[in-house]
């Protein structure tokens, strides 16, 4: 029957080619046809990746959790409905895999009077290079955040999830989020803004 | 600060630091063959079960717990019964041509349905018509989609599923106001290229919906499907239809086992064996204790074992191609043995030989060391 499933729900078209459109790669996918699903994950492959590294901030952990979490899109793939996104449903269980690999792993987060230690602590000229990096700024802002802000950021501004995606994601109220974003936001600014080398257009602004 | 600024530099902070956790080709493809493996791993009854939609595979699971704890209460129960040869057929076997709802048990609280389709016997590259209604008897609005946009064939004799897809979708609205009903009419379009193997289907259409508000999805419900409704599926060359009685005798391992007749028709084979278990001795703590292949065997008085639930692997081919199983059967118990009966589809009336094989023959029970091994072999050819 399987030689069946193939032909009736994955039949190919004229050219044999697979089809683009997302919802029959989802439905090839879920009938078992595993080049479908390989080319879903084609697709997401940057955003799984990425939204796994910029959360745990742990480039290592990166392939494990990713290769987890494609597991489990495999095994749930059946039960997947198209209500929300497919990027949101996937991301959702990278989240989840990360979440447990820092619980697992404790990822600490630096406390707020420690960053501009932190950044105020390298000399010599190389090191001055990189604090003028906004980039390196930024990120040692955000290791200030906790887990959940942090994740909140990552969902919202690189993920580009709505508000109402974020909370099925995340599994909590859309007031939850937009507060949670609220003190991201907040907390990096207070930390960004009170950094003297922080781009003076934004420090200015505030 | 200002937000949007702010925002902006988030953004382009991201996509440059999240090259970072780019996957190389090489660990790319590590993952893959991974999941691959971790796929080909799991266990098809799994897998089965991990594929229907989550109402149904609770179910599934909860029918599979009831057998076995039914099982066992039979199996420590049933020694103590007394055969009753003059009882009725316990025969799993469902009449086709069901074309009327109302269609089964779909989430009572949410929908009534009722389901009937235009035809019961059809060959590949017809179109099924599927008339139904839908009813919201929640006391709220009901969102609700069709989605997977196919129909699910269930092959019942071999219990397996097909996912085919709907020429025309049902009619139903986004959603539906309590009290609502709509009526609907579905195409299925059974095109040759979807070489649906002959056989006894039953039919239904999955229904996503959702009633709480924010929430994407509350649960899904199969319209028509084990409603009972079935359609049957004939060969192209159309299906045998014919009585072959052979009333030829294997005798493996001490059982003997006659294959007494086959039935071909347009709806369905009937195979009909009777089994003489004087040779068999139960494997449950009863008189006499487990012996078995290779061991000493206690004679049993009479041709069946009292009151005993038995389970048997039977498996045909046709023209020489492919084994196949047969799931569906039934049986009575006899002073000659037990009769077994097993259907499955209709046989292309070209076809020259039908062959049945017993692998196994033995108790309802989930170890293959109390049962017997065979094969009971036929070959009959078909005039």
């Amino acid at each position: 029957m399987d030689k069946n499933r193939i032909i009736i729900s994955g039949r190919p078209n004229n050219e044999g080619a697979l089809p683009l459109n997302e919802t029959e790669l989802v439905r090839r996918a879920q009938a078992g046809d595993w080049q479908a699903f390989e080319l879903l994950l084609e697709r997401y492959r940057g955003i799984l990746a990425r939204t796994a590294y910029l959360t745990t901030r742990d480039r290592e952990s990166v392939q494990d959790i990713v290769q987890e979490a494609l597991v489990q899109i495999w095994q749930g793939l059946s039960s997947y409905r198209p209500f929300g996104s497919l990027k949101a449903w996937m991301v959702k269980i990278v989240i989840n895999q990360a979440r447990k690999h820092y619980r697992r792993k404790r990822v600490e987060t630096v406390p707020l009077e420690a960053i501009h230690e932190m950044s105020g602590s390298l000399d010599g000229p190389e090191e001055a290079a990189i604090q003028q990096d906004e980039a390196h700024l930024m990120r040692v802002a955000l290791e200030a955040l906790n887990a959940d802000h942090r994740e909140v950021l990552v969902l919202r501004y690189y993920a580009d999830l709505t508000v109402p995606e974020i909370a099925r994601v995340l599994a909590c109220r859309e007031g939850t989020v937009k507060s949670r974003l609220n003190r991201a936001l907040g907390r990096l600014e207070e930390v960004l803004a009170s950094d003297h080398r922080w781009p003076q257009e934004v420090a200015d602004e505030s | 600060m200002n937000r949007d600024t702010l925002e902006n530099r988030i953004k382009h902070y991201f996509v440059q630091e999240g090259a970072e956790g780019d996957m190389s080709p090489r660990q790319w493809g590590e993952v893959l063959a991974h999941v691959r493996r971790q796929k080909q791993r799991r266990w098809p009854w799994i897998a089965a079960i991990s594929a229907m939609p989550r109402p149904l595979a609770a179910m599934a699971v909860s029918l599979v717990l009831l057998v076995v704890v039914g099982g066992v209460s039979l199996l420590v129960v049933a020694p103590w019964r007394q055969a009753d040869p003059g009882a009725t057929w316990p025969l799993i076997q469902t009449e086709p041509g069901g074309v009327r709802g109302p269609a089964g048990r779909p989430a009572p609280r949410y929908f009534e349905t009722t389901w009937t389709t235009d035809r019961n016997v059809i060959t590949p590259g017809e179109v099924v018509t599927i008339t139904g209604t839908l009813k919201n008897v929640w006391d709220q609005r009901i969102d609700v989609m069709v989605f997977p946009e196919t129909a699910t064939l269930e092959l019942v004799d071999a219990r397996d599923m097909v996912a085919v897809p709907l020429t025309v979708m049902p009619g139903i609205p986004d959603s539906m106001e309590p009290g609502q009903e709509v009526t609907f009419v579905a195409h299925v379009a059974l095109d040759v290229s979807a070489r649906l193997q002959p056989g006894r289907y039953n039919v239904g259409i999955e229904i996503t919906f959702a009633h709480t508000p924010g929430k994407p999805q509350d649960g899904t419900t199969r319209v028509g499907q084990n409603s009972g409704i079935l359609f049957v599926v004939v060969p192209p060359q159309w299906a045998l239809d014919k009585t072959v009685q052979v009333g030829e005798v294997r005798e493996v391992n001490g059982i003997a086992v006659t294959l007494e007749a086959i039935n071909f028709t347009t709806e369905r084979t009937t195979i009909v064996v009777l089994a003489d278990l004087r040779g068999y001795h139960p494997a449950t703590p009863t008189a006499p204790p487990t012996p078995f292949i290779g061991a000493t065997p206690t004679p049993v008085p009479t041709a069946t074992p009292v009151g005993r639930e038995y389970s048997a692997n039977p498996w045909y081919r046709i023209n020489g191609g492919e084994w196949k199983e047969i799931r569906s059967r039934g049986y009575r118990e006899t002073p000659e043995g037990i009769h077994i009966e097993w259907t499955l589809g209709p046989v292309p009336s070209d076809a020259r030989t039908f062959d049945f094989s017993i692998s196994r023959l033995g108790d309802l029970v989930f170890s293959p060391g109390q049962q017997v091994i065979g094969p009971w072999e036929w070959s009959v050819p078909l005039p």
